[in-house]
């Protein structure tokens, strides 16, 4: 019964979005003689990508959302409408909250160093002055781990700082470190792993995503202030970073929105956590969480939908304020750059 | 030192900057400065190539030793085991070969049908005029932020209902309904697309299908390259469809190796397990061997954000 009415609430949804244009054309004939005109070509091309969005997409997560709300546990087949219980008991849960924190936390320390790294890579492969030879190749070696496999990347750094036989763990006790230590048996070195496997994924996709934001960079704007005697470190300052924070943004926005849903990574390398009562779901990310909670143990795919939900208007609010921030910059950035070129009388 | 410099210079600089460098006579203690900062940029470089090489070739040496030389320590030099890992890796009976043809076909035809429609999608934007048609291009835009894991439980039961547990469908079919490629697609529209082209093929008499399927498509070959590599190695690379809709071993997919070479069974034997590990890895080595410059192409154009 249930079912019933999200599927009318679906289709509605559908034709409320796709179909819009189409019963403004079938009121048409009634009044007018009516003519197939060739525009409406265009209304049948895009038919299949919201049919299969509305089946695929759409009706699976209005029926999350409904699950939400329900007793909808293991093998449950008396279902019915709790209403919000699930969502104020996640909110009691320290589990569910150290998730996100472990999301946030792993985030932050794989993006802070990803940009800042990025940027002083990219102004060094961008840099007029120190041209460099080579740079195809750099390129193609920073990005090589991205297009890997990310559980493949997990179990190869798994063996690699694996205690005593990874190479990696090897080289940090040659570093000194003491070799009694054994890194997954501890929250924060944990963490950091994961948080360097992420930085090494992404470290390149950065870095040529902001080398060609720099490329981008009209070059009559770096002549013009060569021309005025502005030194390197200058351009770079107040020229370059200025132009190329409109794409530092949106890599933040794609990032944290990769890095709120990660999954393969924290999942396969030590599924959630350090085995220790300490340390457990140390590194347990929210998507984890979910996926636990709905395919392990109890199936509570209720407490799982429930938290989806949560991770899903947390991400919203998110890409809301990022996109905010940076649609007042991009204003302030135009007025700013306009007063300047206003000033030196029309360059660029 | 100075001398190697003053050669080097006139080629890395630009015109208008070999001048000024000609007037100024640069003095010998700024030429110094320059060699010591290229220096110090090229050490950061190979540093941070190391950093991105040196796992891998860490995984490909522990492939080709025995578990008791890698329990001994490391090394940078392969030894001579590959074959004995290799054969013990056919007698565990590692499904290496069943997942990697299961990524392929899905692979291909998830990006097959991707490509089409989204391109299909996309043309009915810059091609067509009718009532509504800014709302849903905003309705596509906001749907490219819905972050997947809101439909991941609802999208497994519908799975389970519809029947299709345990088989491809579900991993293909949704490929149909990408809004990033809608939009990746509708970009390179913007900035190619002549709607002469498409009225001297209407006035020819073609048909709207035949002309996007015959006139359109073909001028789109270049982002069509670009995307199809970017969709097949994304498709590849998912994991957690699979790990929820795929439950028999031989419909495993290749990134679904990695998961069971984790398990008790073989991680004892090291060496084997890394030649593993290092194998689901090289398909991707070797297609990124072949396209790499198209490919860092894609990501400099935002292709490679999905």
């Amino acid at each position: 019964m249930m079912r019933h009415s999200e599927n009318s609430v679906a289709s509605e949804g559908v034709s409320g979005v796709g179909q819009l244009p189409e019963t403004a054309e079938e009121q048409q004939p009634k009044k007018k003689k009516f003519r197939w005109k060739v525009d409406y070509y265009g209304i049948l091309f895009i038919v299949p990508f919201f049919v299969v969005y509305a089946i695929f997409s759409l009706y699976p997560m209005i029926y999350s959302i409904a699950l939400s709300l329900t007793d909808y546990e293991g093998f449950n087949r008396d279902i019915g409408l709790v209403g919000f219980v699930n969502f104020t008991w996640l909110a009691t849960q320290p589990r569910f909250w150290q998730s996100l924190l472990n999301t946030v936390m792993i985030f932050c320390m794989n993006f802070v160093p990803q940009m800042l790294f990025a940027l002083i890579f990219a102004a060094m492969f961008t840099g007029k002055t120190y041209k460099m030879r080579g740079k195809g190749a750099f390129k193609g070696i920073y990005y090589l781990p991205n297009i890997l496999t990310a559980t493949s990347v997990a179990v190869m750094f798994y063996t690699l700082f694996a205690r005593p036989s990874g190479g990696l763990w090897q080289l940090l006790t040659h570093m000194g470190m003491s070799t009694d230590v054994n890194l997954y048996l501890m929250p924060w070195p944990s963490r950091i792993i994961i948080a360097f496997i992420q930085f090494w994924m992404w470290f390149g996709n950065s870095m040529i995503t902001l080398s060609a934001g720099i490329l981008g960079i009209n070059p009559s704007v770096f002549e013009a202030a060569q021309l005025d005697g502005a030194s390197q470190k200058d351009i770079f300052v107040h020229i370059t970073l200025p132009l190329i924070k409109p794409i530092v943004v949106y890599s933040l926005v794609v990032s944290t929105l990769g890095g709120l849903q990660v999954f393969d990574i924290p999942y396969l390398f030590l599924s959630g956590g350090p085995a220790l009562t300490d340390g457990r779901n140390a590194t347990e990310t929210v998507a984890v969480y979910i996926y636990k909670m709905a395919f392990t143990g109890d199936m509570r795919y209720n407490i799982a939908s429930a938290a989806s939900v949560y991770l899903f208007v947390i991400c919203m609010i998110v890409s809301f304020v990022l996109f905010r921030i940076t649609h007042s910059d991009e204003l302030k950035e135009q007025k700013r750059m306009e007063r300047r070129i206003a000033k030196r009388g029309g360059v660029a | 030192m100075s001398n190697d410099t003053n050669v080097m210079a006139p080629e890395a600089l630009t015109e208008s900057q070999i001048h000024k460098l000609a007037k100024k006579q640069v003095p010998l203690k700024k030429r110094v400065k320059h060699t010591a900062v290229t220096t110090v940029i090229y050490i950061c470089c190979v540093l941070m190539a190391i950093v991105c090489l040196l796992p891998l070739w860490l995984l490909f040496v522990d492939a080709t030793r025995a578990t008791t030389q890698i329990n001994q320590g490391m090394s940078l030099v392969p030894s001579r085991y590959l074959i004995t890992n290799f054969n013990s890796l056919i007698e565990y009976d590692m499904p290496l070969v069943s997942a990697f043809f299961n990524s392929v076909l899905i692979s291909f035809c998830s990006t097959a049908l991707s490509l089409y429609f989204s391109t299909l999608t996309a043309y009915s934007f810059v091609a067509y005029r009718y009532k509504g048609q800014k709302v849903i291009w905003s309705i596509i835009l906001i749907l490219m932020m819905i972050p997947g894991q809101l439909s991941m439980i609802g999208f497994y039961k519908l799975v389970v209902d519809l029947g299709m547990y345990d088989t491809y469908w579900p991993l293909i079919i949704p490929a149909i309904a990408g809004p990033g490629a809608v939009f990746f697609f509708k970009q390179y529209f913007d900035a190619n697309f002549s709607k002469e082209m498409v009225e001297a093929a209407r006035i020819d008499g073609s048909s709207e299908f035949r002309t996007f399927n015959l006139v359109v498509l073909p001028t789109l070959a270049p982002a069509l390259a670009t995307n199809a590599i970017f969709g097949i190695v994304s498709s590849w690379n998912n994991y957690m469809g699979p790990l929820m809709l795929i439950s028999s071993t031989e419909k495993y997919t290749f990134p679904m190796i990695s998961q069971l070479i984790k398990t008790d069974r073989y991680s004892t034997d090291l060496g084997a397990m890394a030649l593993a590990v290092f194998l689901t890895i090289l398909p991707l080595l070797i297609v990124y061997a072949c396209f790499s410059r198209f490919i860092i192409r894609g990501v400099a154009i935002g292709g490679g954000k999905e």
